[in-house]
């Protein structure tokens, strides 16, 4: 017998247990398809009150407000919030960039995915894990509630590189394949040559709550190279010479801050909560902490 | 040099050898760093223009250096022309070793100091120039050719060596002159003439110097001390007493008084001695040695040598010789149809001792004998009395009422009266000859050859005269002594043998033409000058022995008179036959007070131009552009070194 895949692989037992108090949190309220444990602007049947309306012929005469009609001598009919499920997404980048570091980046990006799908699982949200090589008509399985935990871990334990066109088309993809409302995470280290921009572009035009984690490994951060050195690019074997110097990588760590500020300053504008993160910082302290200072769980 | 250009692009190319590293992505190197696309050689040629703007400099500063040329026509460069003075004065002693080595030395300095580009000409002047090396770039050559330069004992004419500078040096100048279309034969090339000489050079007037920039480096002592013997010769009276004398004249060119010992030798034994000789500074002095009982007895051709002992500058001018040649009686040929009065004066008294005379009539010049003996110069000299050969005899002669017809006498008609106003003392055959109260009924008026001087002048013209004709002389009587008239009487045209005059010239014209035959006399034969030596008839070659022993065999050249021009060396030399038997000498001496005056010249004049001399070091100019070359190659490849280094920005 086959046994399911163990969440601790990705996750400890410490930061599961901190997980399950936690809860994904939308900046924006948004309506699920079945009740959850979310307020929803729906009204609808639940313990609290939300609003009057009048009375009609034909409304459930258990919800007629008794006390408005011996002071106003009219029916009026209690409205209640309707508690209802969230659309929770985690596209993560699944290209071959994201194979590198120490932890690699993708390892890093399953364990946040894994995490963030475990808190969402946890509050009987929809969750939906899905990787940037998925094709328009590849559909990803939606998990829900506790029971389908190892479903989701298993799915996120198989996840492994592969190549795709850019993260424009993979990002238009997921637009297109995904219409629920909800919450997106976005998992990537953004090192496409063709560019990032039109990719959040795709993602906007779905009035999603999105959320990018930019992941990049130590050695992206500080490298530590020496000598002559001939890089070659994972992803399209491009080749550039270089001769190390501190130079050198001063204006690699220029042009890194450049590129980062760039790509927070277009997520600020366009109301994507941007954060950094190197894979040297644990993920349950990306989560406890700096997730949850941008809101994203509480 | 060839191996700089290939270093920097082995440099360039080789010398990186990187490590390839897989990154997660290049992007962002890529935006830090430029140097890109470096997949292949092509590429990084195409790409790399500094690449290539360094290696065009290195190889431009590269050929800078190695001087590249090829043979062309026209010079480039500065040209210098250098022009040594090896005359005798340029022997004086008071630069160490001599003048003319200074003189080498300093032309060794500029030929030092010539830079890649620059050629030089190389020419050795006395009164002959001699091209010692043509236009040469070649240091080495020059020096060698410079160190070949010896000293002469010839005078100093640069003009030779001007011109042959000049020729190249200006143009429009024709090789030839006589050539109206030969002009403009040489492009002009402005040239550096550098003249090294103490300046004792002839005065070289109406020469421009054109595109010559000449540099006059002055050779020479301030001070220098110098006694000369400038003129010595030996006066034999054949006619009277048979006296010999040896006449010297000694110069003092020194700043300061001198007191001289000379010697006199014959045949290498003492005979005389005159010591305390004083002499002025800047002076001369002239001296008489009898030789008459030293003499009287010599059969042979005897050497007399003069020397001045004490010690001076120049020793060349310091000996001089005389040949004495014993005298003989002059074989004369009197032509003549009868004249008691020439005849008497020649047969008797000392003139008949000094004379072997013939006396023949006119009618003796149709025969064969005569012609035999004319055309062999059988006779030393011809006296024609009122006839003239048909061909001009190998003999000097002396016609008496004839004007000859020989080349360059006119003839003229008789005139009358005939007033004699003046004669020409100073010449030997006038020497105390007055002609002033001698009557002469009636003369032709004479006009000689070209170089004819008159003898005696009347109111119409010249009526005695001595010309030249080749290599003899013609003395013309322009009035007879004796005449016919038509119908055969004879009459006297002048009473000139009537006057002491009348003996005393032909006196005169014996003592003349037989020192001119004999040469035993010695005057003013210097080095490089041609003799004419007396061969006999028997004598179709001879040897001539110079000084320092070197034998020259010569050929007669034309009838009885051969010409010799290698007298370089000072001394005596000996003409000799096949059978060593001694049939001529002669003494070449340096009595140039030009010469022997070895005070150095300020300033060198040629043509209207003055140039001051300079005996400081020659200003040349050195140039170091070669070394900021080097630098600046150097620097490039240190540029290199240290640009590779680095990240291609």
């Amino acid at each position: 017998m086959i046994s399911p895949p163990s969440p601790n692989a990705l996750l400890s037992p410490a930061l599961l247990a901190r997980l399950e108090q936690m809860e994904l949190v939308s900046r924006k309220i948004f309506r699920g398809q079945m009740k959850g444990e979310r307020r929803s602007r729906r009204k609808g049947q639940s313990v609290e009150f939300a609003d009057f309306r009048n009375y009609v012929p034909g409304d459930d005469l258990r919800f007629i407000d008794w006390n408005m009609y011996a002071r106003l001598d009219k029916l009026f009919l209690k409205l209640f919030l309707e508690e209802e499920d969230l659309h929770f997404y985690t596209l993560i980048d699944s290209s071959e960039s994201m194979n590198f570091g120490d932890p690699t980046k993708l390892h890093y990006a399953k364990q946040l995915a894994a995490a963030l799908g475990y808190i969402g699982l946890c509050r009987a949200d929809r969750v939906k894990i899905e990787t940037m090589d998925q094709t328009l008509r590849q559909r990803s399985p939606v998990f829900r509630g506790r029971k389908s935990l190892w479903q989701m871990m298993s799915l996120v334990n198989e996840i492994e590189t592969k190549p795709f066109e850019n993260l424009e088309s993979a990002a238009k993809n997921f637009a297109l394949r995904n219409s629920g409302k909800g919450i997106l995470v976005l998992i990537s280290d953004l090192m496409d040559k063709s560019g990032y921009e039109n990719a959040l572009r795709y993602l906007l035009t779905k009035d999603w709550d999105i959320y990018l984690i930019h992941v990049l490994s130590e050695a992206e951060l500080e490298p530590d190279l020496q000598g002559d050195i001939r890089l070659i690019d994972s992803e399209d074997q491009d080749a550039t010479e270089i001769t190390v110097s501190p130079r050198l990588i001063q204006r690699y760590k220029d042009t890194l801050n450049q590129f980062v500020s760039s790509a927070k300053q277009f997520c600020t504008r366009r109301g994507i909560a941007y954060t950094l993160s190197s894979t040297a910082r644990p993920v349950d302290d990306l989560i406890l902490r700096y997730l949850r200072q941008i809101g994203l769980v509480k | 040099m060839a191996l700089v250009p290939i270093a920097i692009v082995l440099l360039y190319f080789l010398k990186l050898r990187r490590n390839p590293l897989e990154v997660p992505s290049t992007y962002l190197w890529k935006r830090t760093v430029e140097d890109m696309h470096v997949n292949s050689l092509w590429q990084r040629l195409r790409n790399n223009l500094l690449l290539f703007l360094q290696i065009l400099l290195i190889l431009f500063l590269i050929a800078t250096v190695l001087r590249p040329g090829c043979p062309g026509t026209e010079l480039e460069g500065n040209r210098f022309i250098l022009v040594v003075d090896n005359s005798a004065s340029m022997a004086a002693t008071d630069r160490d070793p001599s003048r003319l080595e200074m003189a080498k030395t300093k032309a060794h300095e500029v030929i030092e100091n010539m830079q890649p580009n620059d050629v030089a000409m190389l020419i050795a002047c006395s009164d002959q120039a001699s091209i010692v090396q043509s236009y040469t770039s070649d240091k080495e050559a020059l020096k060698s050719r410079l160190k070949q330069i010896k000293p002469t004992n010839r005078r100093s004419d640069i003009s030779q060596a001007l011109t042959a500078a000049a020729a190249l040096a200006n143009p429009g100048r024709t090789a030839d002159r006589e050539s109206e279309s030969d002009v403009q034969v040489a492009e002009p090339n402005p040239a550096e003439l550098y003249i090294f000489s103490d300046g004792r050079v002839q005065r070289i007037q109406q020469f421009s110097l054109g595109y010559l920039t000449p540099k006059y480096v002055q050779i020479g002592s301030p001070q220098p001390v110098n006694y000369a013997i400038i003129d010595f010769s030996l006066s034999v009276e054949r006619v009277t007493e048979q006296k010999c004398n040896a006449f010297a004249r000694i110069a003092n060119f020194s700043s300061t008084d001198a007191s001289l010992e000379l010697l006199l030798y014959v045949n290498d034994e003492l005979v005389d001695a005159r010591t305390n000789v004083e002499i002025r500074s800047n002076d001369f002095q002239s001296l008489v040695f009898d030789l008459t009982d030293v003499l009287r007895d010599a059969l042979t051709a005897t050497t007399v040598r003069l020397e001045i002992e004490t010690k001076d500058d120049l020793a060349a001018d310091n000996i001089a010789y005389a040949i004495y040649r014993a005298p003989r009686p002059l074989d004369v040929l009197l032509v003549t149809t009868g004249n008691p009065q020439l005849e008497s004066v020649l047969e008797t008294g000392n003139l008949n001792k000094a004379t072997n005379l013939t006396i023949e009539s006119p009618q003796h010049l149709k025969s064969r004998q005569y012609e035999i003996a004319a055309t062999q110069g059988q006779f030393d000299l011809i006296v024609f009395d009122r006839c003239e050969p048909q061909i001009a005899p190998e003999s000097n002669c002396i016609f008496v009422g004839q004007i000859p017809a020989f080349d360059g006498w006119k003839k003229s008609e008789l005139l009358a009266p005939v007033t004699i106003i003046d004669s020409a003392q100073v010449h030997p055959l006038m020497n105390n000859v007055l002609m002033n109260s001698v009557l002469v009924a009636e003369a032709y008026s004479l006009e000689g050859p070209y170089g004819t001087a008159s003898l005696c002048d009347a109111a119409f013209g010249s009526v005695i005269a001595i010309g030249p004709r080749n290599e003899f002389e013609d003395v013309v009587v322009g009035f007879s002594i004796v005449d016919e008239d038509d119908t055969g009487t004879v009459f006297q045209n002048t009473d000139w043998p009537k006057h002491t005059a009348f003996p005393l010239f032909w006196k005169n014209a014996i003592d003349y033409f037989a020192k001119r035959i004999s040469g035993s006399v010695v005057t003013g034969r210097q080095p490089g000058d041609q003799v004419s030596l007396y061969l006999p008839q028997s004598v179709e070659q001879a040897i001539v022995t110079t000084p320092d022993s070197t034998e020259i065999p010569i050929q007669k050249q034309k009838s009885s008179q051969t010409v010799f021009s290698r007298t370089e060396q000072l001394g005596v030399y000996k003409v000799s036959d096949d059978d060593e038997l001694t049939l001529q000498k002669f003494a070449i001496n340096l009595t140039d007070s030009n010469e022997s005056n070895l005070e150095v010249v300020e300033k060198l004049q040629i043509g209207h131009e003055e140039f001051t001399g300079t005996s400081n070091e020659i200003d040349v100019r050195k140039e170091y552009w070669q070394w900021f070359v080097i630098g600046a190659i150097i620097v490039l490849l240190i540029e290199w070194i240290v640009y590779n280094r680095r990240v291609f920005i």
